[in-house]
């Protein structure tokens, strides 16, 4: 958890929501129910933990910015997780152990009926409901009543990255804070000022998609790069290889998305900031779907650097340079365009739930073909 | 941590706490029980977030020390091991050694540090009342506390003191208990003029549980603050986080005296209403009372089931009546009424609240909503 963020203010790139949320702490003016919306891995759970435990802060009067100390009996309970008035609500796990797919109304009902109770350390009973998305029909509206209705002290923050799959009389009745992509310049002074060598931080930076907890995950986890580089392999011999060798090429695309959801159901999955049992419910093609934009996304910087190798222009993967100098040659920037438009297409038809491995093929012959 | 201990006392500090152990899983550690040996005892915790139950097993400390480990794991091997002392060691946070003749168990626990502490009740209130009072209190109201998360206050049971007497009230709106406890059954209370608190329902039920193999003459000690509420009985205790709100304002809603009575010996009254509910079952459990003269009819009618008649002697002051009520309604609080002889006092009109007392005890009281007849 050294890489968790202890205070607002030590979120990457998320200057405007942390101000509005200070702001409202620091004014005494907090909404009872809070969405907080935007990209996956932006850190907007953790923004929703980082603001219940400022509601909580015993020395936030001391602070006087809106923002918890980070050090109290108060604040390091929230951290742990083990703050009695700060509850998660989100998709558990059923009697077989895998994470179930919608919020329950149970869930709901105990967070109801806990609201409706005195608080036990804090000044603010605070329920994070995250992804607030996967509430069923039934669970929505049994929660309506406590949005309508909050009792005393009550905050709730619903956390989504599907604005549009929550009940119009939730979103009505809500604070939207909205969260964006984080610039690649934050994430990478982030990453080196924690020590991570300047390449690697801005190749990190760069393949993150401005989610930093995507690359503070991928310093801890060394497999990650090494996906990376089975990839760009695999862009660079795409020359050599023969035109039949597509199912193949897909397979080993495939293989290295299959190790990236092992190692990092976060990079699409809901990331809680670090849990050990996250992701493991996931079925395993939703995770592999999961991993996948990102792999595609390393493919997509091979054939854009091609394109800056042949118009002089700055590459992402300096240590493939050697490799990608000797693929310059006539029609490079046309054929890395076409790649790129490809993978690029790749990415829209698995999000619209294409077959994954006939999408996977697809994109292989194009690449092959692209490159013969 | 190392103790050595009697098998029955650690089971039975076990099956106090046992059964507040949280399922959820957002906090595993909830799942576990603390377990904490210092001076000539070991103390076990369960705390749900929102009821917490400690037990006290006397033990032979031989270093002292703290550890978590699966309640319900633990709560399981100790209930089947043998008549036998039981040794329980741990090295360090996470590994708690159990030995109890033959056997020999090795449970992977948790840091006790990372146990969440149980808050204290710093209360301003405080009184001693006897445990077959407290029961009695609890038996007698839980009942017609409300299911209805929706409305939470009514979900609870009201404790107050009026500066006279401590009281018990659950109502779900449809009808509505009051025990008050007896003047010799409290003791040393300290709640100023007036208090009250609304206690989550599941509370009072597992405190009946907890206090069910005691004495009776034994006292429980109540200590209250405006957030949570302790009991403290022999080795245990049991906290319980406080139900937010307002309770209604109950005692507007007591009927007056009223001319219109029946009065009715009850065991007789309650088998006759239970036998006529077969048959009101389907409608709602619906039973018209009809009252002449010295005797109570009751009538049962369902379109498919048939018909059900039930004729007892009572004393009927007042006008005739003819009313209708829900058979559970009257079945849950007759049940646990003591008195021999029960007055029903009915109100001006048929939809009028009726209200239920025991002849020899003034300290119950039920009201409850008619039907339509």
């Amino acid at each position: 958890m050294n890489d968790a963020p202890s205070r607002l203010d030590d979120l990457i790139g998320q200057a405007r929501p942390v101000t509005v949320l200070k702001n409202a702490i620091r004014r005494g003016r907090v909404a009872h129910a809070y969405l907080f919306h935007g990209p996956e891995g932006v850190g907007k759970s953790t923004a929703a933990r980082l603001f219940a435990q400022a509601l909580n802060c015993e020395r936030i009067e001391e602070s006087g910015d809106g923002d918890a100390c980070g050090e109290c009996r108060s604040c390091l309970l929230a951290a742990r997780g083990s703050h009695p008035d700060v509850r998660m609500v989100t998709l558990e796990p059923d009697e077989k152990g895998r994470l179930r797919t919608e919020i329950a109304i149970e869930q709901v009902r105990q967070l109801i009926h806990d609201a409706h109770l005195k608080r036990v350390l804090g000044r603010n009973k605070v329920y994070i409901i995250d992804p607030a998305d996967r509430m069923n029909q039934a669970s929505a509206n049994a929660l309506l009543k406590v949005v309508e209705e909050p009792p005393g002290q009550v905050v709730l923050i619903l956390v989504t990255s599907q604005l549009a799959s929550l009940l119009p009389t939730i979103l009505s009745r809500s604070q939207k804070v909205a969260f964006q992509i984080a610039g690649t310049q934050a994430i990478e002074r982030r990453l080196r000022s924690r020590g991570v060598d300047e390449t690697t931080a801005r190749l990190l930076a760069a393949l993150s998609g401005g989610r930093p907890a995507w690359a503070l995950r991928a310093v801890r986890e060394p497999g990650l790069l090494e996906a990376r580089r089975h990839l760009l392999d695999l862009c660079a011999e795409m020359d050599r290889l023969p035109l039949g060798a597509s199912l193949r090429v897909a397979e080993r695309i495939r293989e290295e998305a299959e190790q990236v959801a092992s190692l990092v159901p976060a990079v699409s999955s809901q990331a809680q900031g670090g849990g050990e049992s996250e992701g493991g419910g996931l079925t395993p093609d939703r995770a592999l779907r999961a991993a996948l934009p990102w792999c595609l996304e390393v493919m997509a910087s091979w054939y854009r650097d091609r394109m800056a190798v042949a118009t002089g222009g700055e590459i992402l993967n300096r240590d493939f340079a050697e490799a990608l100098n000797r693929q310059t040659g006539a029609g490079t920037v046309e054929q890395a365009g076409a790649a790129i438009e490809w993978i690029l297409e790749t990415r829209r038809r698995l999000v619209g739930n294409a077959n994954l491995d006939l999408a996977l093929e697809a994109l292989a012959t194009r690449l092959l073909e692209g490159a013969g | 941590m190392k103790i050595a201990c009697n098998r029955r006392a650690l089971h039975e500090g076990m099956q106090h706490v046992g059964r507040v152990v949280s399922g959820r899983t957002t906090l595993p550690i909830l799942g576990n029980v603390l377990l904490e040996a210092k001076g000539d005892r070991m103390r076990l915790v369960a705390y749900d977030m929102e009821l917490g139950a400690e037990s006290w097993v006397p033990v032979e400390v031989k270093e002292e020390g703290a550890i978590t480990v699966p309640a319900r794991l633990l709560g399981d091997i100790v209930a089947s091991l043998p008549e036998a002392t039981v040794e329980m060691t741990s090295s360090d946070q996470s590994q708690l050694e159990l030995k109890c003749g033959s056997s020999e168990y090795s449970l992977n626990g948790l840091p006790a540090e990372e146990y969440p502490a149980l808050p204290e009740v710093e209360g301003e209130v405080s009184f001693e009342i006897t445990q077959k009072c407290l029961k009695d209190m609890i038996r007698s109201t839980i009942f017609a506390a409300s299911r209805d998360e929706t409305r939470a206050i009514l979900t609870g049971v009201l404790l107050a003191w009026d500066g006279k007497q401590v009281k018990m009230v659950t109502t779900d709106s449809y009808r509505l208990a009051l025990r008050a406890a007896g003047a010799d059954e409290v003791k040393e209370i300290s709640a100023g003029e007036s208090w009250s608190a609304i206690i989550p329902a599941r509370a009072l039920q597992e405190l009946s549980r907890m206090l069910e193999p005691q004495g009776d003459a034994d006292t429980v000690k109540v200590q209250a603050s405006t957030e949570r509420i302790m009991f403290a009985s022999g080795p245990y205790r049991l906290l319980s986080r406080l139900i937010e709100g307002q309770f209604p304002n109950y005692e507007r809603i007591i009927p007056t005296d009223s001319e219109k009575t029946i009065t009715v010996n009850r065991e007789a009254l309650l088998a006759a209403i239970r036998r006529a509910a077969l048959v009101a079952r389907a409608e709602a459990s619906k039973l018209v009372f009809k009252g002449a003269g010295e005797s109570l009819t009751i009538q049962a009618e369902s379109a498919d089931v048939g018909r059900g008649r039930e004729e007892l002697g009572a004393v009927i002051a007042g006008e005739d009546i003819t009313m209708a009520f829900n058979a559970e309604y009257l079945t849950d609080a007759l049940s646990v009424m003591d008195s021999e002889e029960v007055v029903w006092q009915l109100g001006e009109h048929a939809l009028s609240t009726a209200l239920i007392k025991g002849v020899d005890d003034p300290d119950y009281l039920y009201m409850v909503a008619p039907m339509q007849v």
